[in-house]
């Protein structure tokens, strides 16, 4: 277990000098640029636009940077073969998985804080009056985060390439916004077995809908321990699947 | 007790494709034993299964049949990792990190306690004449350096046994001193080095016993005391040429 904090220091260390996750903090930027630029235009409804506007460049930036830093993680180290200096070493696989894994959502986690930071610098300076709503709908982009990219990293240790993963992860993603859909086509379909397939999607894909506080802006009303229990339990159930695919993995 | 023992170690590579899996015998029923305290080089031609069969040594690939033994207990094994010094043919580091910040890294998980480690690293940093670029990104090193940071980690956490991946490969006539000298030094301080080549002139140079192989199958193991000098050249291409002629 002591070998897993060495581990989270050097992918958070490795990627924030990744120059990948510059462009996209930078693009970040920009997109909450534009935003301030709509909101401008919008006259009084100013502060709601760069509010929500914001919030989704935090959302699709974090979750973008999030893909592509899971997929690579272990890829990317297979590929240089880098990993082979760390596995020949008294280091368990798991806690080689648990300290990427850990270390990429500390770096994923710096990325949306400074976002937030910079959108908090606009909102404040156009006279933003602070919400508690505000952070719960970031803490909620943690979560769904957290999700994906446990998903990405377990989908990245099933295939070799990169652009599999992301394009499984993505699918997955978009999935993760359709699960009630889901459960109200298979309660209408007949076929039983696309009612089957249709019942077995809802209930791998990460269901997005349980962490989605943005959509609650309004109505604070409502217990966080479930969709932190259902992050912690699907991303728990997912890490297990990783160490048990990593482990019997040849390099 | 031998530092290695490999007992009829085989691997079969399978390359899955979409109709038949195409299977590729790496490694074919290799069988032989290293010392304790002796310089060991692993001969054999490109492809002929040095590397498969040092990643089964060390844990990154699973034998399909057979076994290895490192000081009597079977690989992989995470108290024997700890006793293992390995450097890769071409030194794997990650660009993004120093050297210091690298070693530092590969020292805490061979469980080199933090308070000695930053004199550790020094330590092994001036025996690879590395000190003063420790916190340069190895991105920036030359191949050389490279070279340099791979045997610094290799013998970081003062392993009892080396191995060493083709360490004479791409190095220049000063590199290529400086590597035998780093092995006899280890020699001397008792250590076992296993090491892979087919620059066999260097090998016959430090080796006391060399094995040679071809497609993944022993053909001999030399004292090197035994034969003339510089001859094991010479029997290094008899046996490949007669294994090659025996299966053509």
């Amino acid at each position: 277990m002591s070998n897993i904090l060495p581990i989270i220091r050097y992918t958070v260390r490795e990627n924030i000098r990744h120059k990948i996750f510059y462009v996209l903090v930078i693009f970040a930027f920009a997109m909450i640029g534009a935003d301030l630029l709509f909101g401008v235009l919008a006259g009084d409804e100013q502060v709601r636009l760069l509010l929500d506007m914001g919030l989704v460049a935090i959302e699709i930036f974090g979750l973008l940077v999030a893909i592509f830093v899971s997929v690579s993680l272990i890829l990317e180290e297979i590929e240089a073969k880098t990993i082979y200096l760390l596995l020949s070493r008294p280091l368990k696989r798991t806690d080689y998985i648990l300290g990427r894994y850990f270390g990429m959502i500390l770096t994923v986690s710096i990325g949306v804080l400074v976002m937030v930071l910079v959108h908090l610098g606009f909102l404040y300076a156009i006279g933003w009056q602070s919400e508690t709503a505000y952070f719960y709908s970031i803490f909620g982009i943690l979560l769904k985060i957290i999700l994906i990219s446990t998903v990405a990293l377990f989908f990245s240790l099933f295939s070799t390439s990169a652009v599999t993963s992301i394009v499984f992860t993505i699918f997955f993603w978009i999935l993760g916004y359709l699960g009630t859909e889901l459960k109200f086509l298979s309660s209408k379909i007949g076929n039983i077995f696309i009612k089957a397939i249709l019942k077995f999607f809802f209930y791998i894909i990460p269901n997005f809908q349980y962490l989605n506080f943005r959509d609650r802006y309004e109505n604070l009303s409502y217990s966080i321990l479930v969709p932190v229990g259902y992050t912690l339990v699907y991303s728990t159930v997912c890490i297990i699947l990783c160490a048990m695919l990593f482990s019997k993995k040849e390099f | 007790m031998n530092a290695i023992e490999i007992r009829n170690l085989t691997k079969i590579y399978i390359k899955k494709r979409l109709l038949k899996n195409k299977k590729f015998l790496a490694v074919d029923n290799l069988s032989f034993e290293v010392s304790k305290g002796e310089i060991f080089g692993f001969l054999g031609p490109n492809g002929s299964g040095k590397t498969t069969t040092i990643k089964m040594l060390l844990g990154l690939l699973f034998p399909t049949a057979g076994e290895s033994l490192i000081f009597g207990e079977k690989v992989p094994s995470l108290s024997i990792a700890s006793k293992i010094g390995y450097l890769p043919e071409i030194p794997y580091l990650y660009k993004y990190l120093t050297e210091k910040e690298i070693l530092s890294l590969y020292g805490l998980i061979s469980g080199i306690p933090r308070s000695v480690l930053s004199d550790r690293i020094e330590e092994v940093l001036t025996a690879v004449k590395l000190k003063t670029e420790k916190d340069m990104r190895l991105g920036e090193f030359s191949k050389g350096m490279l070279q340099r940071i791979g045997v610094a980690q290799a013998i970081l956490h003062k392993p009892e046994l080396l191995i060493l991946d083709e360490p004479f490969t791409g190095l220049d006539p000063i590199g290529l001193k400086d590597m035998r000298e780093v092995i006899l030094k280890l020699k001397a301080e008792g250590k076992t080095v296993f090491f892979s080549s087919h620059i066999i002139s260097e090998a016959e140079k430090i080796c006391s016993r060399v094995a040679i192989i071809d497609k993944g199958r022993l053909l001999r193991v030399v004292k090197i005391a035994e034969i003339k000098p510089n001859s094991l050249e010479d029997i290094f291409v008899d046996e490949v040429s007669r294994a090659e002629s025996a299966t053509a």
